[in-house]
């Protein structure tokens, strides 16, 4: 407007005309270039019928679910739990009626914990699996409820040249965190260090602790399979000493994945940070970081100092090792029910490994 | 008897003055009258001038003046951009003078190097841009308007911050591990400080050589292009006169990148981060505490979200002053300004501020001996901002605010996204460096015979920065818990010239027309540079306390020096005004490189064959300009380290027990005293046409440059301690085209249009590497490739559902980057790289159309680049970054439901992500629109004015690309530190002259 006025002064009032319309077009330029309001969406319905629907299920699965400590029974300990969860759904119901809900995720969270809820009491249907039968092991790892233990020793993480070979199987969900590790005794404090087998995202994943500068790793991978309920052969292959290539993965004995070491700064390839403050290895959670966990059976698991070529991993999938393999550092079968779950003896009779918090053993499903 | 002698004396001077006097007033007559243009209107300032004494004046408000000239004399009338008269004067008499406009004389003159020459008469490839486009582009580095503007120029910036970083790049790079940078001489100081000091309106002309014929001239320095700079203190104008020249704008931020629930539609926020959380860790995980705090919720409750990167910045203003006077009288030309710039960034402190003083002065004792001096002085200060400060605005989400209840700032900082609130930020880090320049020059020029000419001139630049920084605690790279840390730097570069020239001008028998120029340069520059660091400082005392620190690092001093003495000889003659001839020759000496090597000749020739004056032509009415020309020169780049011939001895600190031991050991790098310059040696075809009178003008240049004996780091088997040796080896080439053409396209009496305009296209790539014709994979370097390529996968798309099985075979699931599996190995790896693209536009192109009508005028100016693939840090970290508490840009991620094929699944964690960070260079900017009014002649004349002219400005108004970010010239730039925002400016301006 002062513009305005000081250019009419100048230049007369015959031109306001002029001026006008130019002040009115820069005007309108400006508005279509400040772009124009947006129909901006500020509340959204919250549906519960979910809350009701599971608040319903629930009761009735407690109300009709046989309570002991015989096979086919629920322990009581169990019961209690979903009895709270029961109670933690009103809760959630009373805030529905309260119209606490802001949006549609809220409500949500309370159905998942019903579920989660449910599945965990359905699992706890006892079933007593007596030593040296025929069983899998399923290891309830999410929430850091379980975990396998194979004790610590240096040899673990220690080697720039070596092999991890395992069956694995899961079902759906069977990750809820970042990172989900399989087996690790990988250390992320910097500087870190060891190995990681890891689920992430879509991914199946290999991490190694790489130096020497403090944060780097070496990690790649691919989408995961997703053949829910059925075992397969996960091998990781690292080799420091191959010149290219160095990282490799085998599922069924199909190549999975392939990465070679990354180049420093200097032009030289980055070499493995082995395990020196934890010696630790762990299934289905890693062991410094126990936020990194996940659910799932585990069959037979092996690690070798050795690099594995295909034809052997392929050779491997098929049979058994008496624990006497040259290059061997620790192998366990988990088909049989040990004697003693928290004193379980490798092949090569230098470690044992102990079940951790929530597992199971499971009859082995016939075909 | 003396008394008598004495009077007889007295008496006889007496007569004698009787008689001079009378004489004189018989010869003395008055000239009067006025000047005007075709029209009929007034020509205020065009100046009359005597032939033989130089004396003169200038006309009025009204084109009218009076002169009383001694004896038959001639005056010469002249006006810039009009065809001069001359009148012989026998008697009083009034003058009714006519002036025609000349459009072939406007911006004639071009500087290059060591002298001047009419455009017609040259022979490369050189362009000027003059004072008024300068000014125009309102650009406060004037380096950025270069761009578009003259052909083959490439300027890139490396963030909008004000005070930023310009690059340029004159036909493409050539040098591998040196610099591309032009030389730059000022007032003919050859320097390497760039333009960013120099006020735009102190600045009567830049020239810009571009083939390396022209560049010859500076011999092992002009194989990155030269631009002259010439201040308005060299040069003198009759006359006095008084100009002001200021404006005063408002930036804001425009085309700010679209982040995710920006402009309050926070909702859209939450459903991502809910799809987010769900798809990375699954349904459960939005119980945890940290999705959504209890904050977050109440703020989402009530609608309550915010706009960072609309918090954290702002209008600012940009607002520069620049007054100068000029004066010349028969003895005496004078020249002075001062100038003052404040350019304000748009987030946090960011500033620019910039005081300018020009003098300029020459004295002439007679005809044959003058002296003069210039001196230019420049002091700056940046405040470069803050680090991390936008970038955090643009990571916290929009459902944290910045404040409490009461205003204060809510958080330093952010404990989900572990980010520090950026007004913190911009309160605990800060950049700044203070910057002076300073060049002074002093000439003696003697005349020993009419076209002879011999001019000794000594100039000295001195140039100072200092750097500093502050880094507090509740700053991103203190993360709120370590202790303050400050740096300080300061460079001091000293750069002495001195130069001997030798001119002969002169034309034989109306045919023959001679210059002849003859050099002896010497030169030597010297560089001194410290800095420290102190981590744990007591108290704030930003970089002026560090001796307070805990802990001193980085504390190191170093001293430089090189020297260079030249002989450069230059003859251009011209046969009939038809037939141009050039041949130049310049051998260097260098300290920089050993004893063998130090000397290097650098030799160029041209023709030029003005055929437009042939018989033939003479009579194609329509034909006013044909001028083919063809070149060929040789040049050295001297960027080159003073140490690069030697091996030196690298210092290590090694720790005994709880004290330090300094040891040194060799460098990895083997000093090689065989080095050469990286030499450079280009054709140039040229072509300068000119159409119905001159109302279409066009210069085409198509050049070949090769670059040999590049200097390259080559690794070898560390067996004597040594990992790389320098070497001469390998070849670039840069090719291809440039287009310079401005047209009249309308003229009558009360309208005009006018265009002009640039393209340029250029093709760089490597000839040779090592010799035995292998690529450089591990430097990404390819033989028949540019120097710079991306080198990587090649981004298909993304995969969908209905391609599960085959995604599978690569490890990927639907929604995952889909890229080429270049060698059907049913394997993604390395071996799948392909060459993509070169960070390089593929053409530029540059508009300006100015309309005038009667008082009014309005400009447009339009830039754009095609082409080019660039690597962009900023894409790929707000579209492939998938952290579950921060923000990312709003684009078409992938979905069951929609089926995008250009950005993954949220929270996918696809592999290839890389592949987002590669965006096209591709942009139209219609980067400058002014209209302009100067005042009625009426009221100029009223209030004693030679011109006056008000004008608006916008810049930046509109940018058409399909870059994410917010400025397309700034792909790339560094986002932890350069990260900025995109003004456009809204400006008013006067320019005012008495």
């Amino acid at each position: 407007m002062t513009l305005n006025f000081i250019i009419m002064q100048i230049i007369g009032k015959r031109k306001k005309k002029v001026i006008k319309g130019c002040t009115f077009l820069l005007c309108m330029l400006l508005c279509i270039m400040g772009s124009c309001s947006d129909n901006k969406e500020t509340t959204r319905e919250v549906n519960t019928d979910c809350l009701y629907d599971n608040l319903a299920v629930m009761q009735h699965v407690l109300d009709t679910a046989t309570i002991g400590n015989e096979d086919g029974m629920f322990p009581q300990e169990n019961a209690d739990e979903l009895l709270a969860s029961i109670d933690e759904l009103k809760m959630g119901i009373s805030k529905a009626l309260a119209d606490m809900f802001i949006l549609q995720y809220e409500a949500d969270n309370y159905c998942v914990a019903a579920d989660k809820a449910l599945n965990s009491f359905f699992n706890s249907q006892q079933l007593t699996m007596y030593p040296g039968e025929e069983a899998e092991l399923l290891v309830y790892g999410i929430d850091q409820k379980g975990y396998i233990d194979f004790g610590e020793s240096p040899l673990y993480g220690s080697s720039n040249v070596f092999t991890v070979e395992s069956w694995l199987k899961y079902d759906e969900g069977f990750f809820e965190y970042a990172i989900a590790d399989f087996i690790a005794t990988f250390d992320g404090r910097s500087p870190s260090e060891g190995w990681m087998i890891n689920f992430s995202g879509s991914n199946l994943r290999m991490t190694l602790a790489m130096g020497p500068d403090a944060s780097n790793v070496l990690e790649t991978g691919s989408a995961y399979p997703a053949n829910y309920g059925q075992w397969m052969h996960i091998a990781v292959v690292y080799n420091e000493n191959a010149a290219s290539e160095q990282l490799k993965c085998y599922i069924n004995g199909d190549l999975f994945f392939v990465k070679t070491n990354d180049v420093q700064v200097n032009g030289t390839l980055q070499s493995y940070n082995p395990n020196t403050r934890s010696y630790k290895m762990y299934g289905f959670m890693e062991p410094v970081d126990n936020s990194r966990c996940m659910t799932g059976y585990m069959k037979k698991f092996r690690l070798w100092h050795t690099a594995k070529s295909q034809n052997e991993v392929q050779t491997l999938m098929n049979t058994d090792v008496n624990g006497n393999e040259a290059g061997l550092v620790c192998a366990w079968d988990f088909t049989i029910v040990p004697d003693d779950d928290s004193n379980i003896p490798d092949k090569t009779r230098q470690h044992t490994a102990k079940l951790v918090g929530s597992y199971k053993w499971k009859p082995v499903p016939t075909e | 008897m003396d008394h008598k002698i004495t009077k007889k004396i007295y008496n006889m001077l007496l007569m004698l003055c009787t008689v001079f006097i009378a004489a004189a007033q018989t010869n003395t007559f008055q000239v009067t009258g006025v000047v005007e243009d075709e029209y009929g209107d007034p020509l205020i300032g065009a100046s009359i001038i005597i032939e033989g004494d130089q004396s003169g004046t200038i006309t009025d408000m009204d084109g009218r003046f009076e002169i009383h000239v001694s004896g038959v004399k001639t005056i010469t009338v002249s006006y810039l951009g009009y065809s001069s008269q001359q009148f012989r004067i026998t008697r009083s008499t009034v003058l009714n003078i006519k002036l025609k406009e000349d459009t072939q004389m406007l911006g004639d003159v071009v500087v290059f190097g060591y002298g001047t020459m009419e455009k017609k008469d040259l022979t490369g490839s050189i362009q000027s841009i003059d004072n008024t486009e300068l000014v125009r582009s309102m650009a406060t580095d004037v380096t950025e308007a270069l761009n578009g503007r003259v052909s083959g120029v490439l300027v890139t910036k490396d963030s909008n911050r004000p005070g930023a970083n310009m690059n340029i790049q004159i036909r493409g790079i050539n040098s591998f591990n040196y610099s591309n940078e032009p030389l730059y001489v000022i007032d003919g100081v050859p320097t390497q400080s760039g333009m960013k000091h120099l006020n735009s309106n102190d600045i009567e002309s830049i020239d810009i050589l571009k083939d390396t014929s022209s560049c010859a001239i500076y011999g092992s320095r002009g194989a990155n292009g030269v631009v002259i700079i010439t201040t308005k203190g060299a040069n003198k104008k009759p006359g006095f006169s008084v100009d002001y020249n200021g404006y005063v704008g408002v930036k804001t931020p425009t085309r700010i990148p679209d982040m995710i629930g920006s402009k309050g539609n926070g909702l859209e926020y939450v459903d991502y981060r809910i799809a987010l959380w769900k798809k990375k860790y699954g349904e459960s995980s939005l119980n945890r505490s940290d999705f959504l705090t209890d904050d977050e919720k109440r703020r989402i409750k009530y609608g309550e979200y915010y706009d960072w990167l609309r918090e954290v910045s702002g209008e600012s203003m940009v607002t520069s002053h620049s007054i100068s006077s000029s004066g010349s009288s028969d003895k005496i030309s004078y020249s002075f300004s001062l100038g003052y710039l404040k350019d304000d960034g748009l987030v946090g402190k960011e500033s620019f501020d910039r005081l300018t003083a020009n003098i300029g002065m020459e004295y002439r004792f007679s005809d044959q001996f003058k002296m003069g001096m210039s001196s230019y002085v420049s002091f700056n200060k940046t405040n470069h901002g803050s680090n991390d400060a936008l970038i955090n605005a643009y990571f916290i989400p929009p459902t944290v605010s910045p404040y409490d209840k009461d205003g204060s700032y809510l958080f330093y900082c952010q404990p989900s996204s572990s980010k520090i609130n950026p007004f913190i930020q911009m309160e605990n880090h800060i950049r700044e460096t203070e910057a002076r320049y300073t060049n002074f020059a002093g000439f003696v020029e003697y005349l020993p015979i009419k076209d002879l000419s011999i001019k000794s001139q000594i100039a000295i630049q001195y140039d100072n920065d200092v750097y500093g920084e502050w880094v507090g605690t509740y700053t991103q790279a203190k993360s709120g818990v370590n202790e303050p840390e400050a740096f300080r730097k300061e460079g001091v570069n000293m750069n002495y010239v001195w130069d001997n020239i030798l001119t002969y001008n002169k034309t034989f028998n109306n045919i023959h027309k001679l210059n002849a120029v003859g050099l002896f340069s010497i030169q030597r520059d010297t560089h001194k540079n410290s800095q420290m660091r102190g981590t744990g400082l007591p108290y704030e005392s930003l970089w002026h306390a560090i001796q307070t620190a805990d802990q001193l690092t980085d504390v190191e001093s170093s001293y430089w020096e090189s020297s260079m003495v030249s002989f450069m000889g230059r003859i251009n003659y011209t046969l009939m005004d038809k037939y141009l001839f050039t041949v130049t020759g310049r051998y260097d000496g260098s300290s920089r490189l050993a004893s063998g090597n130090q000397w290097g000749f650098m030799p160029s020739f041209a023709i030029g064959w003005r055929m437009s004056e042939e018989g033939f032509l003479k009579d194609v009415d329509w034909l006013t300009n044909l001028k083919p020309r063809v070149s060929w020169g040789k040049s050295g780049n001297n960027n080159i380290d003073y140490d690069i011939t030697y091996s030196k001895l690298a210092l290590n600190r090694y720790t005994f027990g709880s004290s330090g031991q300094n040891g040194f050991g060799l460098s990895g790098t083997k000093g090689n005293s065989n080095l050469k310059w990286e030499m450079t040696s280009e054709w140039n075809f040229g072509l300068d046409m000119g159409f119905i009178n001159n109302r279409i003008n066009a210069t085409l240049d198509v050049y070949s440059r090769l670059t040999e004996d590049l200097i390259f780091r080559r690794s070898v088997a560390s067996i004597n301690g040594f990992t790389s040796v320098l070497e001469n080896i390998g070849s670039t080439t840069n090719k291809w085209v440039e287009v310079g053409i401005s047209t009249v396209n309308i003229q009558t009496k009360n309208f005009t249009w006018k265009t002009s305009g640039t393209f340029s296209l250029n093709r760089n790539k490597i000839k040779e590497l090592y010799g035995n014709g292998e690529d450089d994979l591990a430097n990404r370097w390819f033989i028949g490739q540019p120097i710079n390529v991306i080198y990587d996968y090649e981004h298909l798309g993304i995969w969908q559902e209905e391609e599960r099985e085959l995604a599978a075979k690569y490890g990927q699931v639907p929604g995952h980057i889909k890229v080429a599996d270049r060698n059907d190995d049913d394997m993604i790896d390395e071996r799948d790289y392909t060459i993509l693209g070169t960070p390089s536009p593929d053409l530029t192109l540059g508009m300006t159309n100015t309309f005038t009508y009667k008082n009014w005028d309005l400009s447009v100016y339009v830039y754009t680049r095609a082409g080019g693939l660039y690597t962009d840090d900023f894409t790929y970290i707000f579209t492939a970054w998938d952290n579950e508490h921060w923000n990312k840009l709003n684009v078409n991620y992938w979905t069951p439901e929609n089926r995008s094929n250009e950005y993954p699944e949220v929270g996918a964690q696809s592999y290839h992500t890389q592949v987002l960070s590669k965006v096209s260079g591709t942009f139209l900017k219609i980067q400058n629109i002014t209209l302009g009014y100067t005042l009625p002649d009426s009221l100029m004349k009223k209030w004693k004015l030679k011109n006056a002219r008000v004008y608006g400005t916008v810049q930046n108004p509109f940018t058409f690309t399909s870059y994410k970010g917010p400025d397309p010239e700034t792909i790339g730039e560094d986002v932890y530190s350069q990260l900025s925002l995109y003004p456009m400016t809204f400006t008013i301006g006067l320019n005012i002259s008495f």
